[in-house]
């Protein structure tokens, strides 16, 4: 190990993990060391669907989801990353199937708009002008913003700790975090596999595993892993454009630029845990939703299932901020389902957190704190 | 949700391994299902023309081909033996024991108590220029052509690799009216059976040993290659490379256990050179690390037909045995088993083979 | 097709099913890049229908040669079922008729 010591230690590897070295060492603080204990992106990070939007139904979301997608925008030259992250606004098209789904997307889309984010209302006549073999049965309506999209979660996350590494960020793999060693309420250093770490400052960005990691310094963090699957197909020429999301059918279906669909459902009763192994029932459901929805794409092959964790929280909202009773000890997890495309704007958040103590959007309803509150944010809309 | 089939043991692959695993089940009273992706059984047997060696308990004086009808004649009138042909293994899921089949145009559940994977074993890539230029074949992959679909490659081709097969697949291609205008082997001695080499040589293929291909020439297709003389090292020595006119590169540099259930199973996997590859670890009865799970045949490790219906009955045997399904006097067709193993392995090549084993199982021979 | 280097490197074919070459495998090794899982996110090689039957074995082999350690040491990523591409609409359909 080259460094017993460091301003910041960044627990996890993944995409946010990343994307708050860099944004801290763009601050100044290049004194940093990332533990990863498998490689880069080998978690959620390198498992996800990748989805990228700005629909959401509370403020704060949007807010964030909408600086993200300006650093998703230009995030090669912002990065110097070749050949690039991929980022495609090829847009989200949101499907509603009962009428109180679509209130509550008419409500979604009156706050998106006051916050500059152009949303459609479509008819499903007009849904099938964007996606033409879309199934219609049953829908009341949908919604579609053109600038969300999707990227590439490995050329993203790589992105991050290669322009991290180039300002000074020492990213340790294979290195597990054994301990974190706490003294009076402050942090004085992270104990590794590989040997220990002086600090008095650690950002939580273990995913999953991040109620473990804070369990050694002593927190009790709501954070638990959840199970969700996802595959692919072989690839096709372009024929669809947008992400298309049921909430209804707990679905989404992305065709990515290689040509391929992504796509995965929500699997009703999903215990708690770690588990990553397929499912046949997953497969199952799946093609069956699939050729439900949009028929066409059930007439390609599956290439490969995989799985993946959400990292949960009671509210499935991230938990952002710094953790009394631990001095210095900064969640940035719990993302249930969106750390990806809020990675970069948690990335500045965090760093602003950790160097200055404040941060140019507050943050603080989604602090660690709210759930002995009992003031749990409510956001309608997210998916399996 | 949809139907799940159940049944004791599934045995997933039709070659020597998987038949004989079968015939073993089958024998014991398990309700068992044998597999296969291929519309017919026997798995590589049904190109093998030639007459296997050996003792008579593995088919001394057979020819290949003939074996999987031998097999098949017992296992039919099996009644609790179900076989399904033209049905790929397409995965199994651990978690629940469920393996999944397709056909192309249904998708099958099975709920098995133990899985027998017997799925052989693929040919190695060679890295070479061009090295995706059509043209360039697998020496399988010309066998099937030749012996099962009676298509001839090409008429000029360059074999790569002395081992048996890259020998055999050359003597049945000059015997299918095929030129081979050479065979390079990178060692510095000829892989297989110098009874093989001899056929060769007498029927004026020059053998090149110490070479390698290191250029597929042509543009849509290959009409030729460059082979260059190696050192010890596997080092091109410079200035020795020469045109071959030719328009099929056969690689028969080496097969390769083919093991992805092993992997999606979740078993003990170790990189075992002398086998060939990645092989599951396994007990002295061919169980893996999970213990639902059998191996047999090439997908343990690199040998050959004999072996492998050896071990098919070794794993068949505990299978059944590890569900309480009683087969006769197991205990001692298993030692005599093993001991006819052993005495394949105690030839030339055995040493290695032998040394890979051991390697590839579990310290005891016991989990 | 993919556009052939000059390099000799440039025209030998690792993973032939998302045509990734040689030179390209060596040149993210350089990179850093020192897992097959890690490659495979990057270059896509490996993510084909073969799985990564073909070229793991050959991307192992730059790997080992590149870190100097036995090919044995060199971490092999899983299987993930279907053992080869599957119609979704059959696996819809399960063993009905329609």
């Amino acid at each position: 190990m080259s460094r017993n010591s460091a301003d910041v230690v960044v627990i996890g590897g993944g995409v946010v993990g990343c994307a708050v070295a860099f944004e801290l060492a763009q601050r100044g603080c290049t004194n940093v060391t990332l533990i990863e204990r498998d490689t880069v992106a080998s978690g959620s990070s390198g498992r996800c669907g990748a989805g990228v939007r700005q629909q959401f139904g509370t403020e704060l979301n949007c807010v964030l989801a909408r600086e993200a997608v300006r650093i998703f925008e230009r995030m090669d030259e912002y990065l110097d990353y070749k050949p690039s992250v991929e980022f495609r606004q090829s847009g989200y098209l949101m499907l509603a199937f009962s009428d109180h789904q679509w209130e509550q997307f008419l409500a979604n889309v009156a706050l998106e708009r006051s916050l500059d984010i152009d949303v459609k209302t479509l008819t499903p006549e007009e849904a099938l002008k964007i996606v033409p073999f879309l199934n219609i049965d049953g829908m009341v309506g949908a919604t579609f913003c053109q600038e969300d999209g999707h990227a590439n979660p490995f050329h993203t996350t790589f992105a991050y700790a290669r322009a991290a590494r180039r300002l000074g960020v020492e990213i340790l793999t294979h290195t597990e975090v054994t301990g974190i060693e706490v003294e009076k309420g402050r942090i004085r250093a992270v104990v590794t596999d590989r040997g220990r770490i002086a600090t008095s400052t650690v950002v939580n960005c273990a995913g999953a595993y991040s109620g473990h990691v804070a369990a050694m310094a002593g927190i009790d963090l709501p954070v638990w892993g959840e199970r969700h699957q996802i595959l692919i197909t072989e690839p096709v020429e372009p024929i669809m454009g947008p992400m298309v999301i049921s909430f209804h059918h707990d679905f989404y279906c992305q065709q990515v630029p290689h040509g391929s669909f992504i796509m995965g459902i929500g699997m009703p009763g999903e215990p708690k845990g770690y588990n990553i192994h397929s499912s046949v029932d997953f497969l199952e459901g799946m093609a069956r939703s699939l050729r439900q929805l949009l028929p066409p794409v059930a007439q390609l092959r599956v290439v490969r299932q995989w799985a993946g964790l959400y990292d949960r929280s009671p509210d499935a909202q991230p938990i952002l901020g710094e953790c009394p009773p631990v001095e210095r000890f900064f969640n940035a997890n719990g993302f249930s389902g969106h750390g990806f495309m809020l990675a970069p704007i948690v990335g500045v958040i965090m760093a602003e957190l950790v160097t200055t103590g404040s941060s140019s959007i507050d943050v603080n309803r989604l602090d660690a704190g709210r759930f002995a509150r009992g003031e749990l944010v409510l956001e309608p809309a997210v998916v399996g | 949700m949809t139907q799940l089939r159940e049944v004791d043991i599934a045995v997933v692959g039709a070659g020597p391994a998987g038949l004989a695993a079968t015939l073993a089940c089958g024998e014991s009273g398990a309700a068992t299902l044998l597999v296969d992706y291929m519309d017919a059984p026997g798995g590589q047997l049904i190109k093998q023309t030639h007459k296997f060696f050996g003792s008579e308990r593995q088919f001394a004086g057979t020819r290949g081909i003939q074996i999987p009808a031998i097999f098949m004649e017992r296992l039919s009138k099996m009644p609790n033996v179900a076989l399904m042909w033209g049905a790929n293994a397409s995965g199994y899921y651990a978690d629940s024991g469920v393996l999944t089949l397709e056909d192309g145009s249904k998708f099958v559940k099975v709920k098995a108590k133990r899985v027998i994977i017997a799925t052989g074993a693929a040919e190695k890539p060679l890295a070479f220029e061009n090295n995706d230029l059509p043209g360039v074949y697998g020496a399988g992959a010309v066998q099937t052509l030749m012996n099962v679909h009676g298509v001839k490659p090409g008429d000029r081709v360059l074999m790569v690799g002395s081992g048996n097969i890259g020998l055999i697949v050359s003597y049945q291609l000059i015997q299918a009216g095929v030129e081979v205008v050479a065979l390079v082997e990178a060692a510095g001695c000829i892989g297989g059976y110098l009874v093989h080499a001899a056929k060769l040589r007498r029927a004026g293929v020059p053998i090149l040993t110490s070479h390698t291909v290191v250029r597929a020439l042509g543009e849509e297709t290959v009409r030729g290659a460059v082979v260059a003389q190696v050192d010890q090292s596997w080092q091109v020595i410079p200035g020795s490379e020469r045109e071959v006119a030719c328009d099929v590169i056969c690689l028969a540099v080496g097969l390769t256990p083919l093991v992805d259930m092993m992997w999606q199973a979740g078993c003990e996997m170790k990189y075992v050179p002398a086998l060939g590859g990645h092989v599951p670890v396994r007990d002295e009865n061919m169980r893996a690390s999970n213990p639902a799970v059998y191996v047999a045949g090439d997908s343990g490790g690199v040998e050959e037909a004999s072996s492998a219906m050896i071990s098919g009955e070794i794993a068949g045997i505990s299978a059944a045995t590890s569900l309480g399904f009683e087969v006769k006097e197991a205990d001692a067709r298993l030692s005599r088993l093993k001991a006819d193993l052993a005495a394949i392995r105690s030839g030339p090549t055995g040493e290695k083979i032998c040394a890979g084993i051991k390697c590839a199982t579990v310290c005891g021979g016991e989990w | 097709m993919a556009v052939r280097e000059k390099t000799a490197d440039g025209s030998i074919v690792i993973c032939r099913c998302e045509d990734i070459t040689l030179s390209e495998i060596r040149d993210l090794i350089a990179q850093g890049y020192h897992t097959i899982d890690e490659i495979k996110r990057v270059s896509r090689a490996g993510m084909g229908p073969c799985q990564g039957r073909t070229c793991r074995q050959l991307i192992a082999r730059e790997l080992a040669a590149a870190l100097g350690v036995p090919i044995e040491q060199v971490e092999m990523p899983t299987f993930r079922p279907p053992s080869r591409p599957v119609l979704l609409s059959t696996i819809a359909r399960g063993e009905a008729d329609e």
